[in-house]
């Protein structure tokens, strides 16, 4: 590759190059590979200055217009929001302070004929101090929010669990999560080094709920940790660890800060 | 998990490549995971939300387009989605007539102030790469070097630069090439 057409590359990906010869030069990319590999390329060198930039909050109402956008599946009315029950009274408490149904629950198309569906959606704040328990490294550029796909193995995830240990926020999305009847489902943390498995609560179809007590070292070494939903007696596992199959499960993902 | 930028790097594409296979909760966790990143990008070059949020949307569409075509050997997925964002701002701000002669010209952070994050510990993308990417910046002119950065963090054209910083656009096209050429050798490991 030439000179020029490198540094015709290397300006385009930065974007001063000027309209016009940024119009042909996307044209010239889209036709020859060997430039889209040199763009690709460029892109990569310098793509950890804007990966190094501080993240901004989009509007919370953005991922349902883009959702309105690429699906074809009809929009579900709202259905009855969730409620996480308290389980551990020994531990540090934090308190739910708000708690607020979806908009736009999606359901997959098929469903078992067998289940409930559960529609659950729930957000919950939690005190902001929660998340830092003593001893617990913050430094700058730490991440601190986590997304967990919950999903059985190769099959239609089923729930997504957001977990931002910034603003104390922890907030249960289900898509296409079933409660087989007489049965509780309820969720675990479960951390890393083998640690066993710890409650966070039951999922439930409830109009309201506000409590939530769950003990801040569950999320202290929340990188390494994985979601998993177990199905329960009523009202949740009576032994404090998962007694029924684990049906769905996700490691938490670490959002890029 | 910020420790093992690796697992990160996997588990985006892991997301990613179940865009591609339309598995639509893959995409809304991918959506949860680099939005805020990605706004970020293209809040500081197009400085008017409605407008980035309108570009938000139009670059998430297009990762939802193009998943399936995502190849790990090209790069990493974060790479691969700022490159997508990054493009749509500038194709945006480029559309826009009346930005040349407004105050943001000289209204951002300095180069130093940018750089700065890239030493701000871990970041979004691999840690080696960064640190690399920061001791060849560090190798290039200040004012030559700050031109690069600018323009990438910025969004700003060559006429911008030249308003900026008060020289001829033939000038600040001579320090762009310049500082990219050895940025890129430096990069290389010439």
């Amino acid at each position: 590759m030439d000179d020029a057409t490198r540094m015709a590359a290397a300006e385009y990906v930065l974007g001063t190059l000027p309209g016009d010869e940024r119009a042909r030069l996307a044209e010239r990319i889209a036709r020859e590979p060997d430039l889209a590999a040199e763009v690709a390329a460029i892109e990569a060198r310098l793509a950890p200055l804007a990966a190094a930039l501080p993240s901004e909050a989009p509007p919370a109402d953005l991922w349902e217009r883009i959702s309105d956008r690429i699906g074809s599946e009809a929009a579900v009315p709202a259905a009855p929001a969730a409620r996480f029950r308290t389980e551990d009274r020994e531990r540090p408490s934090a308190e739910i302070i708000s708690l607020r149904r979806s908009l736009a629950v999606w359901r997959g198309a098929t469903m078992a004929t067998t289940a409930l569906a559960a529609a659950l959606a729930l957000a919950v704040i939690v005190r902001p101090d929660f998340f830092m328990p003593t001893g617990r490294e913050e430094a700058a550029g730490t991440t601190d929010r986590y997304v967990a796909v919950v999903d059985t193995e190769g099959r239609q995830p089923a729930m997504i669990v957001t977990v931002d240990t910034d603003a104390g926020t922890v907030t249960v999305r289900s898509l296409a999560a079933h409660v087989p009847a007489d049965h509780s489902l309820e969720l675990w943390y479960v951390g890393g080094e083998g640690g066993s498995p710890r409650s966070i609560g039951i999922l439930e179809e409830r109009e309201d709920a506000k409590t939530l007590k769950v003990s801040a070292s569950e999320f202290a070494r929340i990188g390494e940790a994985a979601i998993a939903v177990s199905v329960e007696p009523p009202g949740g596992s009576p032994t404090g660890s998962a007694t029924g199959p684990v049906i769905y499960q996700g490691k938490l993902i670490a959002e890029p800060k | 998990m910020s420790e093992t930028p690796a697992d990160d790097r996997d588990s985006l594409a892991v997301l990613l490549e179940r865009a591609g296979a339309r598995e639509r909760a893959a995409f809304e966790a991918l959506y949860q995971a680099v939005s805020g990143k990605l706004f970020g990008v293209q809040l500081r070059i197009l400085k008017d939300r409605t407008l980035a949020e309108d570009t938000l949307q139009e670059t998430f569409l297009k990762i939802w387009e193009r998943a399936a075509s995502y190849d790990r050997k090209a790069g990493a997925p974060l790479s691969w989605m700022i490159a997508i964002a990054r493009n749509a701002a500038i194709d945006r701000l480029r559309s826009k007539e009346d930005r040349l002669g407004k105050a943001s010209v000289t209204e951002t952070e300095t180069g130093e102030d940018i750089l700065q994050y890239l030493d701000g510990g871990i970041t979004a993308g691999d840690p080696v790469e960064a640190r690399a990417l920061r001791h060849c910046l560090n190798g290039l002119e200040e004012q030559a070097r700050d031109t690069v950065v600018l323009a990438y963090c910025y969004g700003f054209s060559r006429e911008e630069l030249a308003e900026r910083y008060a020289r001829p656009v033939g000038t600040i096209k001579t320090w762009l090439h310049r500082s990219l050429k050895t940025l890129f050798q430096c990069l290389e490991g010439d």
